[in-house]
């Protein structure tokens, strides 16, 4: 009884990854979408241009790569999406760290991807997740510079960032609890 | 809990994660008007707003504890409320320059698990165009840049909202497009 019931916890994990995943790489194509846009607004140099257009190119190329066995129906495996996600916050921290720090809009990117994170894994490993986050952003903002730790304002505002990005995490293991429910309620006769 | 159909039951259990957002935004908007605050006209407006929103919110938690079923016309308002107040403090919090805007993330996110897709995209358009109005005041030269990022971000949280919700009452249904799909692949996602 046991065992039947593990295996079919088993089965609806693999089934999250499987179906889910694809809400993952829809952030990430926001995420490209994003530094598309602010890598082509403001040319500067030829050079810098290269190096950045070089960048979203891998990031278009690993994308397509997960977009096109999801469609062939050979999605990635649970690993591999979680590494993609971990780079994908390396990514966007890095950026913050290295244009602008405090100043640095692109934490915003940080929302998406949590939140596709937290709809397709288990509530744990989207707490564990949203916390590594939250504390790499902390600390990239910190390294960047602390001249914002002067005024207390500011301080609202880092707050108000790091709340919101619990907040997101939180949301979205939340509603994965809600639907793993209902997917119970409904298959529970035929399941138990 | 008896739902009448897939709809109405999409809606009634989206409606707690829109009220968890909502009891999340006057936590956070409470404490941070209360600490440090910038100004006493800042204050009371910030105060009274959230305030608002939590006593409009205790109504419709009310409602869930209780089990009555939701009223769509009820939750629709709820969220639009939530937008526009949301577009109040960012406005009388400076507009562009206000960090506020970052609490559109979990309402956008809440309002895209529960309601169809077709109203998603209008409170989506909606609250794009409400903050671009109010954020046009004080925009620098280049922060159009900085908007059209802000925009991107709300649409992705819904497109993500909105996709999940799709994918998951395929499963209910026990598609079988997606039965077919899942077969062979088990042991390579694993």
């Amino acid at each position: 009884m046991r065992t039947r019931k593990s295996d079919e916890a088993a089965r609806e994990a693999i089934e999250d990854v499987f179906y889910g995943q694809v809400v993952m790489i829809w952030a990430r194509w926001a995420v490209v979408a994003v530094f598309a846009v602010l890598f082509l607004w403001n040319v500067g140099d030829v050079g810098q241009m290269t190096e950045r257009v070089l960048l979203l190119a891998v990031l278009m190329a690993v994308n397509f790569y997960l977009h096109g066995r999801y469609l062939s129906r050979r999605p990635a495996n649970r690993v591999l999406i979680t590494l993609a996600t971990v780079a994908d916050l390396a990514l966007i921290t890095g950026a913050v760290l290295l244009w602008g720090g405090f100043q640095s809009q692109l934490f915003v990117l940080l929302y998406p991807v949590l939140f596709a994170f937290g709809l397709v894994f288990p509530p744990r490993a989207t707490a564990v997740l949203t916390l590594f986050a939250v504390g790499v952003y902390a600390a990239a903002v910190v390294a960047a510079g602390t001249d914002w730790l002067q005024d207390v304002q500011l301080m609202k505002i880092l707050l108000v960032r790091l709340l919101t990005l619990l907040a997101v995490g939180g949301l979205g293991a939340y509603y994965w609890r809600i639907q793993r429910q209902r997917r119970h309620a409904v298959a529970g006769p035929v399941r138990g | 809990m008896r739902f009448f159909s897939p709809e109405r039951e999409d809606l009634s259990l989206g409606q707690s994660v829109i009220v968890a957002a909502r009891w999340l935004l006057v936590a956070a908007g409470l404490a941070l008007a209360l600490v440090a605050p910038a100004s006493p006209e800042l204050l009371r407006a910030q105060v009274v707003f959230v305030l608002l929103l939590a006593v409009c919110n205790f109504g419709l938690h009310a409602q869930i504890l209780r089990r009555q079923p939701t009223l769509a016309a009820i939750a629709y308002a709820a969220s639009a409320a939530d937008i526009a107040i949301i577009t109040a403090l960012v406005a009388v919090n400076g507009g562009y320059a206000s960090g506020l805007y970052v609490f559109y993330f979990p309402a956008i996110l809440a309002l895209a698990v529960a309601f169809p897709p077709a109203i998603t995209v209008a409170y989506v358009a909606a609250t794009i165009v409400l903050y671009l109005t109010v954020a046009a005041r004080g925009t620098p030269a280049g922060g159009e840049e900085q908007l059209l990022v802000r925009g991107l971000v709300l649409v992705a949280m819904a497109v993500c909202g909105t996709v999940y919700s799709g994918i998951e009452a395929k499963r209910r249904r026990g598609d079988p497009g997606m039965s077919r799909a899942i077969e062979p692949a088990a042991a390579e996602v694993s």
